[in-house]
Formats: C-alpha cells, structure tokens, sequence
C-alpha cells in the first residue's frame, strides 16, 4: 500500500461553489484533493443521482433526491445488466460507466489538474450501495425494499457502483496518481447487525473493496454519524473517515481499531466542524485527537472536513479550509 | 513612360523596397457624407463604383489625399465592378465604362505625382457570389462577369490586376480565365500582371474554408505578381496567416489589414500608430514585400506606413519546390505523412454500390461514401463517373457539386475524358491531381490532358504504361517512368514535384502466369522510381493485388503489400481507408500467409500459399468447470466461494435442521466463505465478476435464511410530520431525514416544500404526530422558522421540534427558536443526526436527558460570546521584489468600452485546446496534439483517437450552432488611473481623486507579496469582464432533457473556455494598447503560460482569494450591461464568464497568499 503523507488534509468532496473554476481551486488547495461534487450548481452532481446516473427509470428530482420509476426499470434492466456484466466480466466498456460530464461537471477537469501537477494522490468518492439502497423509493414515495424487485434493483445497484468507481480509479490512475476512491455511505448510521438484509449489505461492501483494491486503489469509506465502526473496520478499507468530534471515541473503543491500525489502516479525521453549531473548535478537537490517539495512528492520520459542504456558503468553505491548515500545523508541531 | 515600362518598374521595385498601397476607399466616401444626387439618384445610392462616373472629382480627391500620405499604388474605385454586382443597380451593362472610368481616375491622379513612381492596381473585388458557399451563380457566368471587369481595367489604363478580398478560391480562378480571355491572345508584353490578396476570416480560413496554406498550394502554379491577404480582421490576427504565407509562397507577399475590429459604434479601433507597429513588425520578421490598409484604414494609417516601409528590407520569394495537393485542406506530401491514403470507393469501377448510386442519381448518398472514406483516414478521394451507359460529364457535375460541401480533402479526378476532367477541375477550390496520363497512345494524352493540369494548377498520375503496354517488369517500369518525366519536364513544362509515378498493381494470386510475381516487382519499381526520381512521388491502387482471393483474407493481403510499398518508398496509396487493416494488428501468423501469397515467383509455391491463406481461419471452444463433495459447512463456504446456488437452499435447510440459528450460519460457513472470496481475489485467482457472483450466492443464502430468523423491531417508533417551511423550496435534508427514519421504523408524514405554519398546524392536527421536523436550507428560512415555531406555539402545539438545515446553527436554535416555541426543540445538523433525535424524542427517558443537555447549553451560550478568530494582517510593506518603474506606459484612453461584436472564431482562436479537449473531455494531452494537428489517421488507429475524432465533431457541429446564434461573446473593459498604497490598489477618476480601492492580502514573512506592489504612484490597471454565457444554461438544460448529456456538457465547456479564450484576446490587445504588443514570435502556447508583459488576475484565485472584491469591480465597471449579475456568494452569473483586473508590471507573476 502506498504511504500517504502524514496528516495530509483532504476533503470528503461535496462543495457549495456554483462555479466550476473557483470550485477547482478550492478543491486544490489540500493535500490530497478530492474530485468537487458540485450539486448547488447542478442537482445532477447530488449524491444519490450521481452514483446511480443511468441506472434505469432512475429519475433525479431538482431536490437532491431519486426515485426509481418501476416499469421503466423492468424494461432495461435486463440490458442494463448485460452492460454491467460485459464491464465486470470482460473490462469491456468500463469508461462508460465513467460519470457524464452531465453528472459530475468537475471530474474531468480535476483528473486533468491532477496529471498537469502530478499529483501523487487524488481522492474521488461514490455514494455506497447501502446509502443508496436505502435512498432510493419508487415513484410513488414507497422505500425500495417494499418492491418485488426490490433485491434485483440492489443487485445492480451493487454493481454499477462498484463499474463506476472502478472506471474513476482507473481514470486517476491513468492521470499519474494513486486513486483513493472514497465510498461515502452516511446511511451505515442506521446500519443494525441483527438485520440480515444489512449484513448482506456490509458484506456487498467487502465485495467493494475487494475489486477496488484489486485496481490498485486505496479504499475508504466515509460515514459522518455513528455507526457499527467494528463491523466496519473489519471490512479491509484502507481509510475509514468519520466525523472527530461525533465518533473518534466510539471508533477507539472497539476492539477493532488495533487490527485495523497494524494492517496499515488509516483513519481520516473529520476534525473541522462543519455545522458551526458545534461547540467545540479546531484547537479543541485536536486536543481530543492528541489525548485518544496513540502517536502512530496519528502520525499516520489524514485530515478532513466533518462532512461535506454542499450546503454551507462559499465563504463558510473557504474558512473551514483554512481551519484545516490550522488543524494540521497544530497537530503537526 | 509606357504602360509596360512602369510594369517592368513596378516589379523590380517590389524586389529593392516594401511598397504601400493605399487605403480604405469606402471609409473615405462615407467620411464624405454624398448625397443620393451624388449617386445619381436614390436607386442608385450606395454604388459606390458608380461615383466614378457621377462624382469623379471625390474619387480624384481620395486619390490625392493617398498619394499625398505617401501610397505608391493606388487602387481603382472598382471593387464591386463587375456586372454581377452591378446588376443590383441595374448597371450591368456600363460595366465596362465604370471600370474603364474607375481606372482612368486612378491613372490620371498618379501621373501628377512625380516625385516617385506611382502605380495604379484594378480593384476586383469578390462579388455578392462566393460560388462555394452562396452558389446562385455558374463558374461560366463569374468568368464573363470578371471579363467584363477585366477589359473595363486594362483599357482604362492600370498596371495590374488586383483580384481582392477573395473569399472562395474558385471565384478566384473564374477571375484568372476572365483575365485570360481579356489578355491571352495579346502578346506577351502587352499582358499584365495579376496579384491576388485573399481574406482570411476570423475563423482562420476563408470564407469557403481554404487556409491560407491551402490558397498558396492552389495558385502556386501562377506567376503572380505578389499574393497577399486583406480585409477581415486588425494585423494582429494576421500574424500566423502572413508568417505561414511568407515562409511558403514563391511569390511576393502583401499585408492590408482593417483598422483593427470596429467597436459597437462602428469605430475601428487601431489607430494608425498601432497598425503601422504591427506591420512594422511583420517587415522587420523580412515577411513582406508590400503593407497598405483595408476597411477603417484612413490618410492617417497611409502616412504611417509609408513611413515604416522605408526602413524595411522586401521579402525574398521561396524557390523551392514542394509536392503539395489541396482541397479546402491543404496537403503536402512529406514522408511524415506517407502513405496518403486515396479513398478508392468513389470510383464506379471498384465500387457496385457507388455504380448504382450514381445511376440512381442519388447524390446524398453517393457523396456519403466520400465522407465515410475521409472519416475512415482518406487524405484524398477518387473520384470516377465513367460508365459507358451515363453521361459521365453530367454525372461528374452533379456528384462535385454536392460533394465539396462535405468534404475537405483534395480531389483526384479519374477519368480518361478531357471534357470530364475540365468540367470537374472547376469544382475544386484548390489543386486536384488526375489519374492518369500514360504514353500508351504515345504523346497523344500528355498532349491532351497537361495544358488542362497547367491551367488549373493540377498534379498528373503518369501510369508505367507505354506503347508496348504496361510494364511488369521493376526495370521496365522504371524506363516508363523515366521517358515520362523527361517528356513532361522538358517539352511540357510540368514541375518533377506535381508528377505522381503509378507502377502498377496486378493481382498477385490469379492464377494468371504473367503476373506471378508481379507484387515483388511493384515493390522494386516503387524503390527503383523513388531512387532515381526523387522529386517526383509515386502512387499504387493497392486493392488490385489481391484480387482472386477469398474475400475474408483481401484486406490482410493488401495490408501486408501496402506495408512493403510504404517501406520501399510508396507515397499515395489508393485503398478502401474503411477496410484497411492496420499491419501491426494483423497477427503474425496471418503476416506469414499474406507474404507467402505475395512472395510467390512461381505457379506451385503460389498454389500452396494460396491454399494456406485461403485455410488458415479456425474456430475456437471454451470449456466448462467441475464441482465437488464435501461436508456441509464447507459445501455452504463453497456455495459462496463458487458464486454457486445449486443446491444451497437444500444444504442451507439440514443446517437449519440442525438447529443452528441462521445468524450463526451466517456468521459462520457463509462468512467464511467470503473470506475465502477476498483471499483469493487478492491472489488473483478471481475475477471481479466472479465475486460479485460469490456476493449475489451470499445473499440468495441470507434471503432463504431471513424468514427463519427473530425479526427486528417492527413495531413503529413513532410518527413524524416533517415540511420544509414556508418560502423555501429545498428539501434534500429533509427527504434525507425521511428515508432514513421511515427505513428506521418510523412512520414519516411529508408535508412537502413551502409550507406555511397554517398548513402544518393543521396537518398536526390531522395527522397527531410524536414529533413536528421543519426544514430550510436559506438564510431567511431560518426567520421563517422562528415564526413558524412561534405560530405552532400561539396555536398550542408543543410537540417535539426537530430542526435542521443549512441555514440554521444550533446557537441559532437556542437563541431564537427554542425561546419563540417554549417547548422541546433540537437541532439535527444533518439527515443522519434526526434518526439519533428522532430516536431520543420519542423515548421519555432520553428526551428528558436531551432537555437538560439543551438548557445547560442554552445557559451557557447566554453567558458566552463567541467569535471566529480575526485573520492576522501582514504588514503593508511593499515588496522588495517588485522594483518601481519609473515612467509606466499610460493607456489609450480612460473610457468604459462595451465589446459586442467579436467574432467567435476570433475568439476561439484563442481556446487552449488542452482545455477543452483535455480539461473538459477527459482526452490524455498525446491525443489532443494530434486533433490539433488534424492527424486523422494516426487518431483513426486507436480508441481514444477515434473518441476525439467524435468529439471534435460534435464540437464543430455546436460552434456552427453558436455561430448561428447560440452563443454571443460580450466584453467590457475600461483602464484607470491607479496608486498602490501599501496593501491597496486605488482606482483614481481621471481628474485623480479616488473613485474606489480594494485592499488585497500579502504574502505572509519578510519581504510578502501583494497585488498592490505592482502599482506606482501614477500608474494605470485595467478592469475587465468577458463572458459568453447568455443563454447557455437554459440550452444545456435543454439539451440535457433531450438525453443529448454530451452536447450539453460540450456546450457548457464550450462556453467556459470561450469566455476564458476571450479574456486571453482582450489581454493580448489591452497589451497592444498599453504599447507593449506580444512580439511577433509569441505564441499561443506562450499566452497559454501567461509568458507575456505583466498579468491578469481573477477573483477567487491564490493571489486575490477574496471573491467579495468582485462586487468592487462590478460597482465600477457595470458589467451588468452586458448580461452578468453577481450572485449572493459574489459568483458571476451566468458562469462562463471571467472577471480580472490587469496589471501591466514586467515583474508581476502568479503568487499565493496562502
């Protein structure tokens, strides 16, 4: 596994910018730059509608959210799945599973900044099948596992995230860089391990990184609320990123974290707040990270936003990446 | 002096100085303000040639006022004197008097000044036809209409013909025959030269789509007087176009730019200094033999010129030679490019399809098969309408006619018919080449066919063929080859470069005893020929060579045969560019096969290797895996190791019969299963498809154990109402909220977006919810949510409140919305934070504890104020690294300029193709080179070169698009008065009092940099805003709702990077203004790495990261006016748009205040 810079700062993606350019900027100014999801300057770039773009009778609402139109699934899926199947089989047409420039405006542009300044790194991210089977309803508003066709609808799911996370880890690598593909799954919150559907889930996830590293990626997933962190860190992720302030005391206190740590894992700490309701700051939260960490762990930590910044103003942004700066220099010195 | 003395004169002037022509004439008679009497009435207002006859005293004084500036030729007023033109007045038929008139004048004028030679050039201008592009006229009746102009010239007394402003190279050569017809039959020394000055558009071609290297290639077989380029754009954007000219023509070269582009009023903006700089310039570079000015040029440009032109040296005409064929594209045959590929299947005699085409008179779709070769790699098409059967003149016309609107490459005509030849060479706008001459009837078609090549300027296939018939043999052919070019050199005057050698071709594996061998002799000709001719090219129809042999194997004949030819020197092969095989992917031991066929010199050897290709396809079988028995536990690991579910669910049921839980199984065999999966995977011993099979096994098991399992909490938690309030539309942590809560057993009402306290109070009602969520993701949500709580409150709802969104804090909420509902309200500063609230509202226990959490913070925020940290401010001490100019250039002017008129092919002269292509559409740089080098073919071999084909034509579709008004480029700019006073840059009025300042940050430690640094005292910047944005999201939208996802990205990247292009041309010229202009070697890849005089800087970037300074800038410059708005993040709207202020400090450099 290559070594990542200690306490390098990245992001976990999503930005408010409506402008491609300042966006890139912006995205550019960490460490490990992660590829800026843009979804205030286009709904498309949300998370659900962008991993899940051409999926059939996938249909993205302006709000953010996807339904699933079932017919319409029923008709294509079979073609669908024939596509997925020559990709994940025989590698054939895996650069169509790559986002549409209609999904994600800024992937392009950023994997072309990343081989103009070759950068060692760079971070792209997918919504996780979890989050996404448990985001999507029908079109008349019923949650997905109420359909018939709920388990096939998951089953390509399934696979069409990981075709296009093995297409963007393919694209990072061809720019120069090791790809770090970030699965962001928010929804491993409601994660409930007596539930076999979920365990399945998990499992799928495994499946995941499995693929993922085969491509000569390094893994990670994102979860920003607390979550079952020991079944999660005994996934094989190479980076589990979370929210400092919310679960690095959950995380430390599974039995898990050790093995995790020893087989060269890394833990991506959410250690700039970013809903300004919290009451602690930057300084705080480095402390905690001093006081909970063993030195090692630390060294090797990378360091990001709490969560994605779709949602916050420019400037908000703007002052969360500098408190990222702040956060490394004090946990550095 | 006579007429032919002062010819003589004019061209040995030409060679010892750089002469002027004078300048605009229409500009000249507009400054006049004639009255529709001066015209000769109101139906004839506007013919300006007309004045020669009506007001000849205005044309005599715009004479005198050039030849006063110093012009040595003055143009005659004819420029629109043909009688096409004049028919739009109705005087065609005084077109020879108005010429004749036109030149009088002009001639009458110059022989009053003595003081130096003073010439007279007969203006002929384009006409109203461009016959490429408008039609609406027949190359016959442009000859008779230029004739007519022609003989009104020369009888009215000028020195030579100039044919200007030429926009379509076959209107150009209708010129030349109408010439011709006024002054071929005269003796030698009574002809006059003729000069010809093309136009190349902002697009960087003609208006009928020639480059200015194809016009040379078109008319380099004329002895032209000089060749030159006027009209269309200021000098500037002449540069690549004069540079290329002077390195290639072997004649003299003129420049006679515009004035620059006029402004929204008309106003061409280069002044006379700034044109006679620029084409000083182009003097010094020695690329010029004659400068003088076109439209918006006045006395003043002339005066300057001819000021300039005393100081330079003349151009030195180009000698050599170069084999070169052009279409629209030009092409020069270079052993970088060979082989050129000669598209074969518009030739009715190679292709049926084609044949029935044409005799169904199908011309769409014949001319199709072109396009499809061109697509396919062809440089150049063949072309054969020769059927027994068919008029094939008649034929030929209506196929060209169609054809040149969809293909750029150079034509070859075939045909044996002279009539057919001639009829096709007036359809092609540059230098054809015809197939074929030989001497099989001895001179008898070298005498019929060259004078056409000669006076259309085309190259000649000479076929090894002699009076003894074709030559088999390498020696023989070579003899063919040498007798022809010494015939054609010496007593036909044909340069070696424009004759093309075809050894012949026969098909190898006939059977035919005589050719038995034949393909090694080609092979020896092509080396023999290139060896001893080595001027001259060679040329082969490949597909012949394996004629007779099964069709499966054709194509990897040919290509083995093309790859010897092409190694022994072949320089055009004529071949099916959409079958051709490419030699390296042709497997080796097929490679073997095809030499065996071609290698063959006798009948048994070849009946073998024959045998052996036609046999050696053979079909291949895969192979199916084997399964094993084992105990239970590890047949359920195998179930998922295998992705196997055949059997499981009988193996899953006596494991349940055993009496273990389905967790434990899960847990259990099933687990370790999966991880048997991942360790072989990281083996490589698995596919990824075949884990995800082992996942989908995985999951059929659970599926199958579910039922049997203690089902989770079902019971419901609690019902939720949730809404977005009133105002607010977005609802994406809302919806967030829901899924997870209802996949988390609760029951979710969803009210929906904008919903007022009204209606959610009585939705409380309705519904009797546990708990009340509200939503709102803009800042004036978050008041909206204090009323709505305060309304819920006076309505006497006190529920639990779940708040949440971006526009709220949780000091908001304790601040303003836990006071104004009195009960319990929580802030969940995300969707997955509700569930966690969701979960602790609606257990008593837990909400009691939120309660005390809530108003012990509540408390202490009551007693704290907190505050971001105030950035710590570097001192405002002026950097040491920027030394102070002490006289800095000053500005033109200081006034607001609005710019609505540039052309967007200007502008996209200026797109950095590495943007576009590989910024935006993902294209790695090595591919991008050779889009931009428009090498088809070696982008035609690979995936990725065929995908930026695509692209770059779905790019030039859309450009058509925007030409026609999808997208309009808009700029503004204005310079100022300026002071740096430590961190501030001050914008001063022009009478020096401060209009405005922005305050840029510096560079922390010693010696920092900052913005303002590069500011003096009494100094200048310039502001500006470009954009081409108006209108493109609504059609991107639109493209993207037709499901055309790649237009509307292409659109939306088209439309940034023209704005950026367009901010890199405004800077060029905001330079050139400054009186700093780019030198002439600067090129776009310097501009692209800012490798200029002083820099540009945008808002939001390293050096200025402030983007609230843009709202500065707009109060200054009111870039409103041309359609930009600032959004509430101060992001410009729409967004293809660049802002920047420019400094022009040599030292200023791109730094980060970070």
């Amino acid at each position: 596994m290559p070594v990542l810079p200690s306490l390098a700062t990245s992001s976990i993606g999503s930005l408010p910018h409506t402008q491609l350019e300042l966006a890139l900027q912006q995205a550019l100014l960490v460490d490990i730059p992660a590829a800026p999801q843009l979804p205030r300057r286009d709904p498309a770039e949300y998370m659900v509608a962008q991993a899940l773009d051409g999926l059939p009778g996938l249909h993205a609402e302006p709000d953010g959210t996807a339904t699933l139109d079932a017919a319409e699934w029923t008709r294509g899926a079979a073609t669908f799945d024939a596509r997925l199947e020559r990709t994940l089989e025989k590698g054939e047409g895996r650069e169509s599973f790559l986002p549409t420039a209609a999904s994600w405006q800024a992937l392009r542009p950023f994997l072309w900044e990343v081989e103009q300044r070759k950068l060692p790194f760079a971070k792209v991210q997918i919504a996780g099948p979890i989050t996404l089977r448990w985001s999507l309803r029908l079109a008349d508003g019923t949650p997905l596992f109420a359909s018939p066709d709920a388990k096939a609808v998951e089953t390509q799911i399934v696979r069409l995230v990981l075709a296009r996370a093995l297409a963007m880890a393919r694209k990072v690598k061809d720019a120069g860089a090791t790809p770090i593909v970030f699965l962001d799954e928010p929804g491993l919150y409601a994660y409930d391990r007596r539930d076999p559907r979920h365990l399945v889930a998990l499992q799928e996830l495994r499946v995941l990184v499995l693929a993922l590293k085969r491509e000569g990626a390094l893994v990670g997933v994102h979860c920003c609320g607390n979550t079952d962190w020991g079944a999660l860190l005994g996934l094989g992720f190479d980076i589990v990123s979370l929210d400092a302030r919310l679960s690095l005391t959950p995380i430390l206190a599974t039995g898990a974290f050790e093995q995790f740590h020893e087989e060269g894992g890394t833990l991506a700490l959410g250690i700039v707040p970013t809903d300004f309701s919290a009451t602690d700051d930057v300084g705080e939260l480095c402390e905690l990270a001093r006081t909970l960490l063993p030195e090692e762990p630390l060294k090797r930590a990378m360091l990001t936003p709490a969560c994605g910044l779709a949602l916050r103003s420019v400037q908000d942004a703007e002052h969360i990446f500098e408190q990222l700066r702040v956060a490394q220099r004090r946990l550095a010195g | 002096m006579s007429r032919r003395e002062r010819v003589d004169l004019l061209e040995k002037l030409l060679d010892e100085r750089v002469l002027v022509i004078d300048g605009a004439m229409g500009t000249a008679l507009q400054d006049l303000n004639l009255s529709a009497a001066d015209f000769g009435g109101a139906e004839l207002e506007g013919c300006n040639e007309n004045l020669n006859l009506t007001k000849p005293e205005a044309i005599r004084g715009i004479h005198r006022g050039y030849l006063e500036a110093g012009a040595d030729i003055l143009e005659t007023n004819t420029f629109g004197g043909t009688p096409l033109v004049l028919a739009e007045y109705g005087l065609q038929d005084r077109a020879l008097e108005i010429n004749r008139e036109g030149a009088r004048l002009a001639r009458e004028e110059a022989a009053k000044f003595t003081d130096k030679p003073r010439f007279v050039a007969g203006s002929m201008g384009p006409t109203t036809k461009a016959i490429s592009v408008t039609g609406g006229v027949t190359f016959e009746e442009l000859i008779s209409s230029y004739e007519a102009q022609a003989r009104g010239l020369y009888e009215g007394g000028v020195d030579y013909f100039l044919i200007e402003t030429a926009q379509d190279t076959r209107n150009v050569k209708a010129a030349l025959f109408g010439i011709d017809r006024v002054q071929g039959a005269l003796p030698r020394e009574e002809r006059l030269p003729i000069a010809v000055s093309g136009t190349i558009e902002a697009m960087g071609t003609m208006l009928a789509g020639q480059s200015v290297e194809a016009l040379a290639i078109s008319l380099d077989h004329l002895d032209l007087l000089y060749l030159g380029l006027n009209c269309a754009t200021g000098p500037e954007f002449m540069t690549d176009h004069i540079r290329s000219l002077s390195q290639m023509a072997r004649t003299r070269v003129a420049c006679v730019p515009n004035a620059g582009l006029p402004d929204e009023n008309g106003r061409y903006l280069e002044t006379p200094q700034m044109l006679a700089r620029t084409l000083q310039r182009f003097g010094e570079n020695g690329w010029l033999n004659l400068v003088g000015g076109c439209c918006g040029t006045h006395r003043g440009h002339i005066e300057k010129l001819a000021g300039i032109a005393a100081g330079l040296r003349p151009r030195k005409p180009a000698t050599d030679r170069r084999s070169a064929l052009s279409g629209i594209d030009a092409l020069e045959i270079t052993d970088e490019v060979r082989p050129v590929i000669v598209g074969e299947r518009t030739n009715v005699l190679g292709s049926k399809k084609f044949r029935d085409l044409i005799a169904q008179e199908k011309w769409d779709e014949s001319t199709e098969i072109a396009r499809a070769q061109v697509k396919r790699g062809a440089h150049v098409i063949d072309v054969s309408t020769q059927q027994t059967d068919r008029d094939e003149v008649q034929d030929l016309r209506r196929f060209l006619e169609v054809l040149i609107k969809k293909i750029r490459a150079p034509l070859m005509i075939d045909s044996t018919n002279e009539k057919a030849i001639a009829s096709a060479l007036t359809y092609s706008q540059g230098k054809a080449i015809i197939n074929s001459i030989n001497l099989e009837d001895g001179e008898k078609r070298f005498a019929s066919v060259v004078p056409l090549a000669r006076r259309f300027g085309a190259a000649l296939v000479v076929g090894c063929i002699d009076e003894k018939g074709q030559a088999i043999r390498a020696e023989d052919k070579l003899a063919v080859a040498v007798r022809s070019r010494d015939l054609l050199t010496g007593k036909y005057g044909v340069p070696e470069e424009d004759l093309y050698f075809d050894p012949l071709v026969f098909p190898c594996a006939s059977g035919d005893a005589a050719y038995t061998g034949s393909a090694l002799e080609t092979i020896e000709a092509v080396r023999l020929i290139k060896a001893k001719l080595p001027r001259c090219k060679t040329v082969l129809g490949i597909s012949n060579v394996s004629f007779g042999l099964p069709s499966a194997g054709r194509e990897v004949v040919n290509s083995v045969f093309l790859y010897h030819c092409v190694q022994a020197g072949l320089d055009l092969a004529i071949v099916n560019a959409e079958k051709l095989e490419r030699y390296p992917s042709i497997p080796e031991s097929e490679r073997a096969l095809a030499e065996g066929v071609l290698r063959s010199r006798d009948a048994a050897s070849l009946q073998a290797a024959t045998q052996a290709f036609t046999g050696h396809f053979r079909e291949k079988k895969p192979q199916g895996p084997l399964r094993s028995e084992l105990p239970l536990d590890e047949r359920l690991a195998r179930y998922i190791v295998e992705g196997s579910r055949d059997g499981l669910h009988d193996d899953l049921a006596a494991k349940l019969a055993q009496g273990v839980p389905p967790l434990e199984i899960i847990n259990g065999p099933l687990m370790r299963g999966m991880d048997e999966v991942g360790r072989l995977f990281n083996d490589n011993q698995l596919i990824v498809a075949e884990v995800l099979q082992s996942a989908e096994s995985m999951k059929a098991a659970v599926s199958y154990l579910e039922p049997h399992m203690d089902k989770a909490e079902s019971a419901t938690r609690g019902k939720i109402l949730l809404a977005t309030v009133k105002g607010d539309v977005h609802d994406i942590g809302k919806n967030l909220v829901d899924i997870i809560l209802s996949n988390n057993g609760f029951d979710v009402v969803n009210l929906g977006i904008k919903v007022p306290p009204e209606a959610l109070i009585q939705a409380v009602r309705e519904h009797n919810p546990d708990v009340v969520g509200l939503s709102g993701l803009l800042v004036k949500s978050a008041q909206q949510m204090v009323a709505t709580a305060s309304d819920l409150r006076a309505a006497g709802v006190d529920l639990p409140l779940l708040v949440g969104g971006a526009a709220l804090s949780r000091n908001f909420v304790d601040r303003n919305i836990a006071p104004a509902y009195g009960g319990t309200v929580a802030y969940a500063h995300d969707a997955m934070s509700g569930l966690e609230l969701a979960k602790r509202v609606v257990d008593a226990e837990k909400r009691l504890e939120l309660e005390r959490e809530a108003t012990a913070r509540r408390a202490q925020l009551a007693s704290v104020e907190t505050a971001r940290p105030a950035p710590v401010a570097s001192p405002a001490r002026r950097s040491s690294k920027v030394p102070v100019i002490p006289d800095p250039p000053r500005p033109p002017d200081l006034e607001r300029h609005v710019i609505t008129n540039t052309p967007l092919d200007q502008i996209w002269r200026f797109i950095n193709p590495v943007m576009i292509y590989g910024r935006h559409l993902g294209l790695k740089s090595s591919v991008v080179r050779e889009v931009e080098q428009g090498d088809r073919a070696t982008l035609e071999s690979t995936e990725a070169g065929r995908k930026a084909l695509l692209l770059k034509e779905r790019l030039d579709d859309l450009k058509q698009e925007c030409r026609e008004g999808a997208m309009k480029a808009r700029a503004v700019y204005q310079f100022f008065r300026a002071r740096g006073e430590g961190n501030d840059l001050l914008l001063l009025r022009p009478d020096g009092s401060e209009l405005t300042r922005f305050t840029f940050p510096r560079q922390e430690g010693e010696d920092g940099l900052c913005l303002a640094d590069y500011v003096g005292q009494d100094d200048s910047v310039c502001l500006f805003v470009t954009t081409a944005g108006e209108g493109i999201r609504a059609r991107a939208e639109l493209a993207k709702k037709n499901g055309d996802f790649l237009k509307s990205h292409l659109l939306q990247a088209l439309a940034l990077e023209t704005a950026e292009a367009y901010a890199e041309l405004l800077h060029s010229s905001l330079r050139s203004q400054w009186g700093f202009p780019d030198p002439l070697e600067t090129t776009m890849l310097d501009r692209f790495k800012a490798n200029y005089h002083g820099k540009r800087y945008s808002f939001g970037y390293p050096a200025c990261p402030s983007l609230d300074d843009q709202q500065i800038l707009f109060r200054v410059l009111q870039p409103k006016d041309i359609g930009i708005e600032l959004t509430d993040g101060c992001m410009m709207d729409p967004e293809a748009s660049v802002s920047a202020v420019v400094f022009h400090h040599p030292s200023a450099t791109y730094f980060s205040v970070a």
